[in-house]
């Protein structure tokens, strides 16, 4: 029994500096939004209790159901992109060929580069007059395209997050799929399996539980991610790629607006938890 | 020769897949390279292929060399901010992550599990969620605009990200080695620091480097806590080159080549350890 109670406070004077500075810088403030979020609150300004107040105007407000659209819309598209090409990308670079590890190296690369210098990147990338898309489509086809124009945007940030975002799909399956047994395979090719069959009911059966963790961070971190698109566009042109993240910002850094902003943050919360909890629920299997 | 004949198909589709993967990666990095040691004339002329090598753009961000066509500051102070920040964040995070994460991997304590868990949800969760909270209680405590404000902040990021992952380092120490430890006489904390953590020092450098990254490709943080130029850190000024009218493109790139630099490089040091660790439980099996 003394050892237990040693042991617990042993176990808490390890903890407790690590997690007395998150109740600081991150359970203090959740929990802080959460009240916040029942006030009219201005910068500069006494907060008012106002009960669900922000809540009906967000109900209200046309742009945040543009917003949810929009930030569900690049999410999803995104994620199975990634998802698809990571997997490609993983699967051509299991097999053995010459210069496979040069590939596999380059292949890697955007996951190591910053947000913001890929949205810099693709600033440039894309620039109307300048840039070597557009260098290169005018020697291919003879055409310019405003990249960052109404039309083209929302392809462009997709093509952005998922350029940025393969890498980790394609390392993540590398290794799981070095975890599905040859065998299976040479049993399967004996059996008369065609390739789409091995494929369906061997290759995806084993790494399932990856490819589940995988989707689901990517999704956490493409729904919240701000930085690309905030460097890249401002939510721009007009609103058209005003997602929930540039919606927050601009509640409560243009606006001023911090109730409206809060109450936005803590409606995000419940999709994020749920996500986790799969995730959580995955690792564990 | 029906067989030798797929084979070579199957050949020429591998290395057409390859290349395809190559250039897909590789041309936006060309791009910014290109513009980074070009001289800033030919930026103008719009051709594919460098016809000088000048390293002018890069000396510029610095404050040397002549004067360019386009302004721009210097990028010097928000550079030096960013490494002396960054590795302020990563000194922290990881002293308190080994402490906390051994605590967690090891120790029995009350409330072991739910915070176990509470350090990963912390670290998935995206900040955007507390991007308004972190600015107004900060304002009240005073800390908007200081270096330990920044500092605070980032930690909210990167201390879960330590305490998640060494937890999961400490827990591959096999057990035995701890006992025999613990039996030959040596006490819990001489088995902790003799032990425990030299045999991890791997683990702890890699966590340690990433925790370095996660506060140097902050955009977040800085953007909402830091208005004094004299403070910035170099997301920002890559950020504020994009804003101007008439965009530095040469000093953007080579600010954006320089800023990729240390992080990109850490990263491809620490690589496997990173992909280890999130998915690890998944992929075992």
């Amino acid at each position: 029994m003394k050892l237990k109670i040693r042991d617990a406070l042993e176990g808490l004077a390890f903890s407790t500096p690590a997690f007395l500075l998150l109740f600081f810088v991150l359970f203090f403030p959740f929990v802080y939004v959460i009240y916040i979020s029942f006030f009219t609150k201005y910068f500069g300004y006494e907060a008012v209790f106002s009960g669900l107040r922000n809540y009906i105007e967000i109900a209200k407000d046309p742009l945040f159901y543009y917003s949810l659209y929009i930030s569900t819309l690049y999410t999803s598209i995104s994620v199975v992109l990634k998802l698809i090409l990571g997997l490609a990308f993983a699967m051509l670079l299991s097999q053995e060929f010459r210069g496979r590890s040069v590939v596999r190296a380059i292949a890697v690369i955007p996951w190591g580069i910053p947000l913001f210098v890929v949205a810099a990147l693709f600033f440039w990338f894309f620039d109307y007059n300048l840039g070597l898309a557009n260098i290169i489509l005018k020697a291919l086809f003879g055409v310019k395209i405003f990249w960052l124009g109404p039309d083209y945007v929302i392809p462009s940030i997709i093509y952005v997050n998922v350029w940025k975002g393969i890498p980790f799909f394609m390392v993540n399956f590398l290794g799981a799929l070095q975890t599905v047994p040859k065998s299976l395979y040479e049993a399967a090719e004996i059996d008369g399996a065609n390739a789409w069959h091995r494929f369906r009911y061997i290759t995806v059966p084993g790494i399932k539980y990856v490819m589940l963790i995988v989707c689901l961070l990517s999704t956490i971190w493409t729904f919240g991610e701000f930085d690309t698109i905030f460097f890249l566009t401002r939510g721009g042109p007009g609103y058209i790629t005003h997602i929930i993240p540039i919606y927050i910002y601009f509640q409560a850094f243009s606006r001023f607006d911090i109730g409206m902003a809060a109450a936005v943050s803590v409606l995000t919360v419940p999709i994020f938890l749920a996500l986790i909890s799969v995730i959580l629920w995955a690792l564990r299997r | 020769m029906r067989k030798g004949r797929s084979a070579f198909i199957k050949r020429v589709i591998i290395y057409l897949s390859a290349l395809i993967i190559l250039v897909w990666t590789i041309l936006p990095l060309y791009w910014m390279i290109v513009t980074a040691f070009r001289p800033e004339k030919e930026i103008y002329e719009g051709l594919i292929f460098p016809r000088q090598f000048s390293i002018s753009s890069i000396m510029a961000i610095f404050g040397l060399g002549e004067e360019h066509i386009t302004v721009g500051s210097t990028l010097t102070s928000y550079m030096i901010n960013s490494i002396y920040i960054s590795l302020i964040v990563m000194a922290i995070s990881t002293l308190l992550g080994m402490l906390g994460g051994y605590a967690l991997a090891r120790m029995r304590f009350p409330g072991k599990d739910i915070l176990s868990s509470l350090s990963l949800f912390a670290y998935v969760f995206p900040t955007v969620v507390i991007m308004v909270p972190i600015f107004f209680i900060f304002s009240m405590w005073k800390l908007v605009n200081t270096p330990t404000g920044l500092i605070l902040a980032l930690l909210s990021h990167a201390l879960p990200y330590t305490l998640w992952m060494l937890r999961g380092f400490f827990q591959t120490i096999p057990l035995d080695i701890e006992e025999a430890a613990f039996i030959d006489g040596c006490s819990r904390l001489k088995t902790i620091f003799k032990i425990v953590f030299p045999l991890s020092t791997p683990g702890i450098v890699a966590t340690a480097t990433y925790a370095f990254i996660l506060a140097w490709n902050n955009v977040l943080f800085p953007l909402i806590l830091i208005s004094r130029t004299d403070l910035q850190v170099i997301s920002i000024g890559i950020l504020n080159y994009m804003k101007a009218d008439f965009v530095p493109w040469d000093r953007l790139m080579a600010a954006s080549f320089i800023a990729t630099l240390p992080p990109t490089l850490l990263f491809f040091a620490i690589q496997k350890y990173i992909v280890a660790g999130l998915t690890a439980g998944a992929v075992k099996r």
